[in-house]
C-alpha cells in the first residue's frame, strides 16, 4: 500500500523511503533522542534498520502505522510519529488497542512539531478507526511528551515498568 | 511492484500476509528451529516485530524473504530469502545480498530448502543480475550447510557474530 500523506501548517506525515534511513539513525544513535525509548540504549546501524524496516513493514500489514514527519521549510525528516499494533502481551494494560507514539530529531524539539503533527495524525484516526479507543505509554520523566499528550485529551489509566523504568499509559478516544 | 511468486516441483514461496502470522509465530516459538538462527525462541510480540521488519523489507528494497508452502498439503512450511540487514559483522558484506532460509523441523531431510534456495538463486540472478552473494550459518549446523554446498556456496571466512561462531560462505557468479 502507499502510506497516506498528510500536510499541515509546518510539516509533511509521510511514509518512510531509503532515503530517510541516514536520518532515522542518526536519531537513534542520539542519547537525547534515545533517553526514553526502550531502554535508552542507543542503536547501531544494524539495530536501526531493525525498526525502520518493521516501520514500513507494519502499513503493509496492517493498513495504517508510522509516518516520517519532514518539516517543510527545510524539506528534513525530522522524526516520527504514528499507530502501532505492538502485540504486547495481554497483561500489558496498552495491549489491544492502537498505540500511538512519536519521537522527534533533538534540533526539533520544543518547536511544537509533536503536537502539530499529533493534531493530525488523531484527524486520519478518526476517518480510519471511527471512534475508537488508542493508548500511549510514556515515561514518567517525559516532561515534553506527558505535556503533549495531555495536550491533546490522553487521560492516565494506568502505569506499567518495562527495564525497570517507570511508564505512564494513557488512553482517548479518537 | 507485482508480488514475486516462485513454484518449484513441491514448493511454493509467496509474500506473507498477516494471515500467516500465526504459523509464523508458531515456527519461530519452537527452540528446534531457533537452535541455530536467532538461539532463542521468540514471542508473540518478538515474532510480530520479525514478522514486520520481513514484509518493510520488501517494501523498501524490493527484495526479501518469502515464505515457503508445501503444494501437496498447502501448508506453511518455512521461509527463505534474500536480505540486506546492514549486519555489524567482520569482515562487513555490506550490500552484498545475503541468503537465508529456515524450515520447521517435521519437513527436515527432504530437500526442500535446496529446491528453495535454488529457485531464490534464479530469481536473484533475473533481479540483481550475475553478483557475488553470501550466507551465514553455524558452524554445527550441519544440515544448512550441506544445502548452502550443493547450492554452490563456498566458505571463505569464520567469525563471531553476536557472540557466537559462525562460518561465512559465498558463491561467486
Amino acid at each position: 500500500m502507499n502510506v497516506p500523506v498528510i500536510g499541515t501548517e509546518r510539516l509533511i506525515l509521510r511514509g518512510h523511503t531509503v532515503a530517510d534511513f541516514p536520518a532515522f539513525a542518526a536519531m537513534r544513535a542520539d542519547p537525547v533522542v534515545m533517553k526514553y525509548l526502550g531502554k535508552g540504549d542507543l542503536l547501531d546501524e544494524e539495530e536501526s534498520w531493525l525498526r525502520f524496516q518493521s516501520i514500513a513493514g507494519h502499513w503493509q500489514l496492517k493498513g495504517f502505522g508510522t509516518w516520517a514527519i519532514e518539516e517543510c521549510a527545510s524539506g528534513a525528516m525530522i522524526g516520527n510519529l504514528g499507530y502501532t499494533d505492538k502485540k504486547r502481551p495481554s497483561t500489558h494494560p496498552a495491549s489491544g488497542a492502537p498505540e500511538m507514539g512519536w519521537s522527534l530529531a533533538a534540533s526539533a524539539h520544543g518547536k511544537g512539531f509533536a503536537s502539530e503533527a499529533l493534531r493530525a495524525a488523531l484527524g486520519w484516526g478518526r476517518n480510519h478507526f471511527g471512534t475508537a479507543r488508542v493508548v500511549c505509554v510514556i515515561s514518567d520523566d517525559n516532561a515534553a511528551s506527558l505535556r503533549v499528550a495531555d495536550k491533546h485529551g490522553f487521560k492516565q489509566f494506568s502505569t506499567s515498568s518495562r527495564y525497570g523504568l517507570g511508564r505512564r499509559v494513557f488512553e482517548r478516544v479518537l | 511492484m507485482a508480488d514475486p511468486v516462485l513454484t518449484t516441483e513441491r514448493l511454493i514461496l509467496r509474500k506473507q500476509t498477516k494471515e500467516d502470522f500465526p504459523a509464523f509465530a508458531a515456527m519461530w516459538a519452537d527452540p528446534i528451529v531457533t537452535r541455530f538462527i536467532g538461539g532463542a525462541p521468540l514471542s508473540e510480540e518478538d515474532a510480530w516485530a520479525k514478522f514486520m521488519r520481513i514484509a518493510g523489507h520488501w517494501s523498501l528494497l524490493g527484495f526479501g524473504f518469502w515464505g515457503i508452502f508445501e503444494k501437496a498439503s498447502g501448508k506453511r512450511i518455512g521461509e527463505a530469502g534474500i536480505l540486506d540487514v546492514k549486519r555489524e559483522i567482520a569482515p562487513s558484506f555490506h550490500g552484498v545480498p545475503e541468503i537465508g532460509w529456515g524450515l520447521l523441523p517435521e519437513v527436515h531431510g527432504k530437500g526442500y530448502a535446496t529446491e528453495a534456495v535454488n529457485a531464490i538463486l534464479g530469481w536473484a540472478e533475473g533481479h540483481f543480475g550475475k553478483v557475488r552473494m553470501v550466507c551465514i550459518i553455524d558452524p554445527e549446523n550441519g544440515p544448512s550447510l550441506r544445502v548452502a554446498a550443493r547450492c554452490g556456496f563456498k566458505e571463505y571466512a569464520r567469525t563471531t557474530y553476536k557472540g557466537d561462531p559462525t562460518v561465512l560462505l559465498e558463491r561467486l557468479p
